[in-house]
């Protein structure tokens, strides 16, 4: 699976966003075009991939979204786009017309949103986004990026029951950009973030709603209470931390968004979405040999290395080499270099 | 030398002057399709094909039932937004129905590719300017060794499975276009040798009983010969390394445009890897 991003641009600016730098460097309005989508659609279709994620920014914001989302129906791809729900009446209004008659088994929607007591919103963020789950709510699950230890999530349990939405809540950790000044969530956090989301327990049982974990989780954050209720309501949790491969509008490519500068490469260099995903896996693990993860119990656990637990996100471990930048992190590019695997002259 | 095809306007008249004939029929409205069509089989003659040359754009173009079992060449100027589009495809890629896009704009360019890798058969007219080159190339070459499935992009496909190699292909016939099959009337009965020279009025013969005698008409064998035309004035095209893809298709009022030299010979690199690569005959048989 990839992510294409169909534009840069975005209507929120979330003080923990970590696609924030990648936006910044990118020109304004950088929007994906025809030429190049189709380059990414028969690009995937080569590699057997079936399912694409449509990114942002803000990718409803592209203006031919609704003719993206028709087109990779027809050619049979799964998709799921990450967006605020946040959009024009009209915009609104070609969703109903054009996009209500596909199979919620084929297009999927993750809406992230943000508690609107506790991050800054837009005017009228609140009833635009209601005005969306009002029409797509079944092809919805809610997305919800954690940059705090006092989260609190239980307005999701209410918007699910409310628009009818997908009963399963994917719960993002929020990473650290290497050298940029996000919120995000440290390590030393993560148990008392499990131990918060461990509170809603009764509220995820009473409506029957599942946590999905996305990555840099680690295993350890959770007790083998916790990690029981996780196993019996939302299956087999995989705590780990693998590239993404994400695809701009320019073709550029690179592991994720908070390792964006890491490594940049076009998607015209590689044969396939494996190929590229293997190039940005062995930075990973070259990385990894460097600091095994973001604890120092990481080294030499036991389930790092069956690989039922990544030791948290090479992010963290990026900008811990920051911290201790420029030293470290030159090595580390030294190395990469002589593997011609460097970014860097 | 094949049986003759009368490219006519849609004139159930002309059609009764004429018997046991091939006949295309040109049409500006699609509406006329099946018209034009019945008219044709009422009359003595054989339908070939219905053209709809229109300045409209796929996403306003109505695509009835009653097309069925008629070939129809769709000459639009734009496809228009896919979401109107789409709600037609199961219909064009049923039917007998081929888009032909003018490729003088690169959005078009792109339509081809979108249309085609949804499974409807098009062909690009290449022949309109201005060109671009580029994305002319990228489209060729996707066409011919895209790994996409994808519908036929013509003329490319046309060129790759037609080439032989010592030997040349000529691929206007895909345009109704090529002289030595194509003859362009016009009301009157009077024959031009493309639909240019219809509209120019630039006619070779006064009737269509003409045709059967056209290799004894010297006008109709020099614009039809490419060695009288190219070779024997000494024409640029002559000594272009991509003539055998190309016998001068792109030549308008007797010159060449900028640039078609080198994408006829990128075209006939890519049809040599193509022929190379599924194993085809390395010689011209005799």
């Amino acid at each position: 699976m990839a992510n294409l991003l169909l534009t840069t641009r975005c209507v929120r600016s979330c003080p923990y966003c970590f696609a924030r730098k990648e936006m910044e460097n990118s020109p304004e309005g950088d929007t994906l075009s025809w030429e190049n989508f189709l380059y990414v659609v028969n690009f995937l279709e080569a590699s057997s991939a079936r399912h694409i994620s449509l990114l942002g920014g803000e990718p409803t914001l592209h203006p031919d979204f609704v003719d993206i989302i028709l087109y990779l129906m027809e050619r049979r791809f799964h998709v799921t786009v990450f967006t605020s729900g946040i959009m024009s009446e009209k915009k609104l209004g070609e969703f109903s017309e054009h996009l209500t008659s596909i199979a919620v088994e084929n297009l999927n929607f993750v809406v992230n949103v943000n508690n609107p007591e506790q991050t800054p919103a837009l005017e009228n963020e609140p009833e635009q986004l209601h005005n969306f789950l009002s029409i797509m709510g079944p092809w919805c699950a809610a997305g919800f990026n954690i940059y705090r230890t006092d989260f609190e999530i239980d307005f999701i349990f209410d918007l699910i029951g409310r628009f009818g939405m997908k009963r399963h809540v994917r719960l993002g950790l929020a990473s650290p950009i290497p050298g940029v000044d996000n919120l995000f969530i440290s390590p030393e956090n993560m148990k008392d973030v499990v131990a918060r989301l461990y509170s809603y327990r009764p509220q995820f049982d009473r409506f029957r709603v599942s946590p999905g974990l996305d990555c840099g989780f680690p295993m350890c954050a959770f007790t083998d209470e916790q990690l029981g209720w996780i196993f019996r309501v939302s299956g087999p949790v995989r705590f780990g931390c693998g590239p993404a491969v994400d695809i701009m509008p320019d073709l550029s490519i690179y592991a994720c968004f908070p390792l964006s500068t890491l490594h940049k490469r076009s998607v015209l260099e590689f044969n396939s979405l494996q190929e590229a995903a293997d190039f940005y896996m062995d930075l990973n693990r070259k990385i990894r040999t460097e600091l095994a993860g973001i604890f120092d119990e990481c080294d030499g656990c036991r389930y790092r290395e069956e690989g039922r637990c990544s030791g948290g996100g090479v992010c963290h471990l990026m900008n811990s080499f920051m911290d201790e930048a420029p030293v470290r992190l030159m090595e580390i590019e030294s190395e990469l270099a002589k593997s011609r695997l460097s970014s860097q002259p | 030398m094949s049986s003759p095809n009368l490219v006519c306007p849609h004139n159930r008249k002309l059609f009764d002057s004429l018997k046991r004939q091939l006949i295309t029929v040109r049409v500006n409205d699609p509406e006329k399709v099946f018209d034009a069509a019945q008219d044709v089989r009422e009359s003595e003659n054989r339908l070939f094909s219905v053209i709809v040359d229109t300045d409209r754009s796929l996403e306003d173009i109505v695509i009835p039932e009653n097309w069925g079992g008629i070939s129809v060449a769709l000459f639009i100027a734009r496809m228009g937004r896919f979401r109107h589009v789409r709600k037609k495809l199961e219909r064009i890629r049923r039917l007998k129905v081929r888009v032909y896009l003018p490729c003088d704009d690169p959005e078009n360019i792109t339509s081809l590719q979108i249309l085609s890798s949804v499974g409807v058969s098009v062909a690009s007219r290449i022949i309109q300017e201005p060109h671009h080159w580029e994305p002319l190339l990228d489209l060729m070459t996707f066409a011919i060794l895209g790994s996409a499935p994808h519908s036929p992009i013509d003329p490319f496909v046309f060129v790759a499975d037609n080439f032989e190699t010592g030997g040349a292909v000529d691929w206007r016939g895909i345009y109704f276009e090529d002289p030595n099959e194509f003859f362009h009337l016009d009301d009157q009965g009077r024959i031009a040798l493309s639909h240019h020279e219809l509209i120019a009025g630039d006619f070779v013969f006064d009737n269509p009983s003409d045709i059967d005698a056209r290799e004894e008409n010297p006008e109709y064998r020099r614009r039809t010969n490419p060695r009288e035309r190219f070779f024997l004035t000494n024409h640029p095209c002559s000594r272009c390394p991509g003539w055998r893809v190309c016998m001068g298709a792109f030549v308008q009022n007797g010159s060449a445009p900028d640039g078609c030299s080198e994408f006829a010979t990128e075209m006939l690199e890519v049809v040599e890897q193509y022929r190379a690569n599924r194993g085809a005959p390395r010689e011209k048989q005799a």
